[in-house]
Parts: C-alpha cells; sequence; structure tokens
C-alpha cells in the first residue's frame, strides 16, 4: 500500500478511503510536487496556525525521543496523555486537551533538548487501487499519478472525452454503458462491419477512458468520463483524410455544452498544413473545446499536423523510465509528454479484447483523460486553462523549464487535479488589410517575439492564415493559445508584406487584437 | 517488443517503376523489388495517360517463403507515392492525409499476398492538373530496419510514366 499526503485544491471533493495512519514519521511528509520539485527530505516548517495543518487527526500529536528520555514527564508537560508507544521506534502518539494549539504545542516541545522531534499525527489518504485484473500490467496510470487522482475525482460521465479515430467497439465491456452517438465522418462512409485492421480507435478510447474499478481488464485515466467515438479513420487501412479529420473535429466542438465539456483526442497525425483542419480546430476553440493530438513518431524534431496547429496540445511519449521514446516526435511546439512505450489497453472483442500498442497515439489519450478529469471538476474552465493546469503542473523532464524533448515535463495527474494555477495563454486576433484598408484574406501571418519597432525576426512563435470568409471573420487569423509575452505579427501574400510597428503584450486570459497593414 | 523499438531506425526502400515504352495502349510499368524475402512490385494500370485520367496504382506484397514474414510500422502509414517530373517534386500519395500514431504490424502467412491500391487524379500538390510530359513515381515502404533487408542500391531503376494531351 502507498501511502501520501495529498494537498489537493479540492479537497471537499475527495471522496476517498481515509486511513488514520498510527506510524508517522517527519521524512513522509510527501505533498504533491510541483513542477521541477522532487520529492521533498524533510518535514515541512509549521504553520503560524492549526488551520494551515495539512490533514491530521484532532488533539493528537506524535512525539519522537531522544533515548534515555524521560518521556513520562514530556508528556505531562504538554498536559498530554500517551495513547500508543512504538518502543521500537522511540515515539508517542500523544492525546491532547481540547483547545490546545497543536503548533504551539510543537513549538514547545521541539525546545526540549530530550525531544528528536513533534508533528501533528497526520492523515494519508489511502491511493485507490483499482479491482481491474490487468491494472498491474499498465505502467502508464501508476506513472502519471492516476491513482491519487482517483481518490479525487475518476471523471464524470458529463465530462467527454471525444475519441477522433478509427472505429471504437462500443461492445467491449469496458465500455459499457458510456458509448455515446458519434458519427461517421469518413468519405464514403466506411460501412459498418468492414473487418477491423486496425484497431487503434478501441485502444486510444481504452487508455483515457476504460471503466474503471468494476473488476474486468483495465483502468482508463477518465474511466466515468463518456466516450463519443468519430471515425474519421478508415477501420481498414488507418488512413484519415484531411476532410474527415477536420468533419470529426467539428462534430466534437459542436457537441459540448456549458455543462458537457468535451476534450477531442487526435491520436494521428500528417506532415501537411491543411487549413480546413486549422479551421475546424479554431472553431473547437470558439466551442471552448480541448484539443490534444500526438505529436507524432518520426522521432525528430518536425512538427507534424494537427499538433502543430496552435492551440493544440501536442503530447510526445515516455518510455518506463521517463526517456523520450526514440520515435517520440519533439520541439518547441511540444505540450507535454506521456507513457507511449509498451501501452496495455483495450483492442476490440473479437481480436481478443486486450493488448499492447507503442506510439505518441498512446500517450495522447493519458493527457486528454487527465483533461477530463479536471473538466469533471471545473467544467466551466476554458481550454487554455486546461492546457495551463496540465503543462505547470506536470513534472519536468530533462531540464528545469520547457524542454524541447519532454515539452513541460510528465503528465501528472494528481498535481494537475490540485490547485487551480493562473492560465498562461491569452488570445491574439490580427486583422490583415491592405493599402485601401481592404481585408485581406489567405494570408500568411507570423507571430513572433517581439522587438521593440518590430524590426528583424526574431523566434516565430505561431503561424497562421487570415480567413478568406466562410469558417472565421474575413481577414483575421486568429492565434488561440499564445503564451504571455511581449510579440510583433508579421503578415504576408505572394506580393505584399507587412508587420506591426510596435511589439504588443499579450496576456493571459484576454484577447488581444492588432491591424497590419500589407503592402508591395 | 520495446527492446525492438529502441532499435528501429527508419529505413525507407525506394522501388521505383521500372521504364517502358510509353504506349498508352500497353500494359502499365512494373517495379519489383525484394524485401526480406517479401516480392513487392509497384504497377501502374498503364504507361501514357491522357490529361486528368485516374492513374491507378497498385502495390503489391507476396511472401513465397515457408515461413511467416513480419514488416512492422511506426505509424499507421505502410507505403507512400511520390511524383516528379523532372527531378521536381509533384504530388504525395501522402500529402493531405494524416495516419494513425502507433506502431502497425503487417504480416505474411506463407504463400500469402497483400494487394494495395490507390489512385492519382493527376493533380500536384497545390491542386493544379499536371501538365503533359514524362513522369517518374516511386513507392515507398517505410518499414524499420529490424525487419527488412534492404535492396542494394543499385537495383533501383528511375523511369518514367507519361501523361499526354492538355496543357505543356
Amino acid at each position: 500500500m502507498k501511502r501520501t499526503l495529498l494537498q489537493a485544491g479540492w479537497a471537499p471533493l475527495v471522496l476517498s478511503v481515509m486511513l488514520v495512519v498510527g506510524c508517522t514519521s517527519g521524512s513522509g511528509l510527501v505533498g504533491v510536487p510541483g513542477p521541477g520539485h522532487g520529492v521533498p527530505t524533510g518535514p515541512p516548517p509549521l504553520p503560524s496556525s492549526d488551520a494551515g495543518l495539512a490533514d491530521h487527526v484532532p488533539q493528537q500529536i506524535v512525539i519522537g525521543f531522544l533515548s534515555g528520555a524521560d518521556i513520562r514527564k514530556v508528556i505531562v508537560a504538554v498536559n498530554g496523555k500517551a495513547l500508543k508507544e512504538i518502543k521500537e521506534l522511540n515515539s508517542v502518539t500523544v492525546g491532547l486537551p481540547s483547545a490546545t494549539s497543536i503548533v504551539d504545542t510543537i513549538r514547545r516541545l521541539q525546545g526540549m533538548a530530550s525531544v528528536r522531534y513533534a508533528e501533528p499525527n497526520y492523515v494519508y489518504h489511502l491511493f485507490l487501487t483499482p479491482s481491474d485484473p490487468f491494472f498491474s500490467k499498465q505502467w502508464g496510470p501508476q506513472k502519471i499519478g492516476a491513482p491519487a487522482a482517483w481518490d479525487i475525482t475518476a471523471g464524470s460521465p458529463n465530462s467527454v472525452i471525444a475519441v477522433v479515430d478509427t472505429d471504437v467497439d462500443s461492445t467491449h465491456p469496458e465500455f459499457s454503458g458510456k458509448i455515446l452517438t458519434g458519427t461517421n465522418c469518413t468519405m464514403p462512409p466506411e460501412p459498418v462491419g468492414t473487418p477491423v485492421r486496425v484497431m487503434h480507435g478501441t485502444h486510444v478510447a481504452g487508455i483515457a477512458a476504460a471503466i474503471g474499478n468494476n473488476g474486468v481488464g483495465i483502468a482508463g485515466i477518465s474511466w466515468a468520463a463518456g466516450i463519443l467515438p468519430i471515425k474519421v479513420c478508415l477501420t481498414s487501412s488507418g488512413l484519415c483524410d484531411n476532410s474527415a479529420i477536420a468533419c470529426g473535429v467539428v462534430f466534437g466542438a459542436n457537441f459540448a455544452t456549458s455543462t458537457m465539456p468535451v476534450v477531442e483526442n487526435l491520436s494521428l497525425g500528417g506532415a501537411g498544413y491543411a487549413q480546413q483542419i486549422k479551421d475546424a480546430i479554431d472553431y473547437a476553440f470558439q466551442k471552448n473545446v480541448l484539443v490534444v493530438a500526438s505529436s507524432g513518431n518520426d522521432g525528430k524534431s518536425t512538427v507534424l499536423f494537427p499538433a502543430g496547429f496552435p492551440g493544440v496540445m501536442a503530447v510526445g511519449a515516455t518510455t518506463p523510465t521517463n526517456d523520450r521514446a526514440t520515435f517520440s516526435t519533439y520541439g518547441s511546439h511540444l505540450s507535454v509528454v506521456a507513457p507511449g512505450v509498451d501501452i496495455y489497453s483495450t483492442l476490440p472483442v473479437a481480436v481478443g479484447s486486450y493488448g499492447l500498442l507503442s506510439g505518441t497515439s498512446m500517450a495522447a489519450p493519458h493527457v486528454a483523460g487527465v483533461a477530463a478529469l479536471i473538466l469533471s471538476l471545473s467544467p466551466g474552465l476554458s481550454p487554455t486553462q486546461v492546457r495551463s493546469q496540465i503543462e505547470r503542473t506536470a513534472t519536468h523532464l530533462g531540464s528545469s523549464s520547457f524542454d524541447p524533448q519532454f515539452g513541460w515535463g510528465l503528465v501528472n495527474a494528481a498535481a494537475a487535479l490540485g490547485a487551480l494555477v493562473p492560465s498562461n495563454y491569452g488570445q491574439v486576433q490580427i486583422t490583415v488589410q491592405d493599402a485601401t484598408a481592404a481585408l485581406v484574406g489567405g494570408a500568411d501571418v507570423a507571430l513572433w517575439v517581439g522587438t521593440a519597432s518590430c524590426l528583424g525576426l526574431t523566434q516565430v512563435v505561431q503561424t497562421a492564415q487570415t480567413s478568406s470568409g466562410g469558417v472565421g471573420t474575413l481577414g483575421v487569423a486568429p492565434f488561440n493559445a499564445v503564451p504571455v509575452g511581449s510579440y510583433c505579427a508579421t503578415a504576408s501574400t505572394m506580393t505584399q508584406k507587412g508587420s506591426t510597428t510596435a511589439a504588443f503584450p499579450v496576456v493571459a486570459g484576454t484577447p488581444t487584437t492588432r491591424i497590419v497593414t500589407i503592402g508591395p | 517488443m520495446y527492446g525492438r523499438l529502441l532499435k528501429m531506425r527508419m529505413i525507407t526502400v525506394a522501388i521505383l517503376a521500372a521504364s517502358l515504352p510509353l504506349t498508352p495502349a500497353m500494359a502499365g510499368p512494373t517495379a519489383p523489388a525484394t524485401v526480406r524475402g517479401v516480392q513487392i512490385e509497384l504497377r501502374l494500370n498503364k504507361a501514357a495517360y491522357t490529361a486528368g485520367e485516374p492513374v491507378e496504382i497498385t502495390l503489391t506484397l507476396l511472401n513465397p517463403a515457408t515461413a511467416v514474414a513480419k514488416f512492422q510500422f511506426p505509424t499507421g502509414q505502410m507505403y507512400d507515392f511520390i511524383v516528379s517530373k523532372d527531378g521536381q517534386f509533384v504530388w504525395q500519395w501522402s500529402f493531405g492525409r494524416a495516419f494513425t500514431q502507433a506502431f502497425t504490424a503487417l504480416t505474411l502467412l506463407p504463400g500469402e499476398s497483400k494487394l494495395f491500391k490507390e489512385q492519382w487524379d493527376q493533380r500536384d500538390a497545390r491542386g493544379h492538373q499536371a501538365p503533359a510530359g514524362e513522369y517518374e513515381m516511386v513507392a515507398v515502404f517505410p518499414a524499420g530496419e529490424v525487419e527488412v533487408v534492404v535492396p542494394p542500391q543499385g537495383e533501383t531503376l528511375r523511369v518514367r510514366f507519361a501523361i499526354v494531351g492538355g496543357p505543356r
């Protein structure tokens, strides 16, 4: 049994079994680590009052003594009563009179020469280990702290994961009662009953949301979530046409409501920048829908799509030893990483129900599952708020900050359910016009790290095209998730070009609009 | 399995259409290659096409051996086709498509064959009709090196099919 102190921001929602721990030690005070923090090696400083203490047994403390100490004398000195002594540890659990300040008592004890330590009798949470028999074959949930997260929530049927993928086997017992009415966007529609050669969608769905703690199979990350199957890839070949993907993203976006948030998982990718998919993702953003995509399996520092579209959470793959999987595509666009090698999950019932697959396809649904957990507690969060929550609570790998190999680090489900962090992203809309103030559609717009007068191009952060009408506003290029900072924008067509004349700030959660006038 | 993945480097095996006279009426060009004992053939249905006429592409895999042949691909993509003209890129089958990003296995039992059929509508990567002239097509088989034997470089041939009529 693993134990830890859980310092979650949504403590009232904790439904877990509580275990009062009779044996405590000063070195075991493990809070949920923040980004870049290792496991604390000593006790935390005492708060100023009892209100600041983590969960503890009221009116109880634990005192550790130096050998030869007069234990009884010390306990009497604090008006205490010995409740339980562990001679091997030379420690005593002590009851205190009501209305006695634990913090004050501990401070007093810390000043006594014979006292080695004094601490609250902390209450540890019992991590929920699901009853699923194959849970031991799943290294992913353990690696990202899912069991601790499940003590807080296992998700909600009203927090939906759209599996934009091949078919999901709706007859699988792991999805019983949780498959929503999706759609088939393949053109022409691949008929129902096509022999299953590609089992991808069922595997992805299981990682994200297979029913857990049901005594069957495996546990998905957000096991109570609803699954919205959106078929965009052929089950016969695994091929996903761009128009089908765009159709699927839009369907998922339209499914979302203010009380039923949707996270779209796209475990697919290709080399081509498709404006249609970009428009679909912008549309999803407007509908408050987060899109999570696998970074790709080429093992290089390249940008594949849809992972490379602004606002999409690009997820890379890690190994059980927290290395980047050799096949995992990386780069500055990477958001976070998640387990993606030898991942055990659901397969169609006809081909054995369970099995291993590897790829960034397997990493993305770990993150989509965590996003669904967050939204089950806070359904009103925006996509950038959810993304910030996941990125800023991830466990850094490779370096102590952003690392192109690992993004912001390994997703941490337990930490992501802690106190909400401020969003790190704002929105930018660049309107492009010509010298006659006519709006220009189809212009390429680059957003780059600002210089005072926007002279000289520095690091391009994101690119987009202005809308030619239809989807989006004519002449406007939307950037839906721009990290807080100072930027310049440059717009160009085949014959004209222009830039903002001064750098502009991007503030978290706030839309910023600028006009760029282009000329020959 | 993970150990094998770690060792895997992507290898691209190019199978090039064999040189044939540009005679519209005759059967299309073929290009054979052998990868880990498996015979792979790229075949076009014709050697020359009128403007706008679909180019039918067939990729056939045949395992003539008595042992099972297994290939592993890093994504759902098992092949690609690239068309060029005078050394300039014209069209790529995978362009505008996406693939599932999980490793995919392809198993051929002894004597088993698999057939993949695709089509090129003669539109280039920008959607414009390709002009008349001579073209090359390359088939790509992106399997991992652990699973394949790469044919010697000298075996690949660069040859053509044609689009006749229409704009030049």
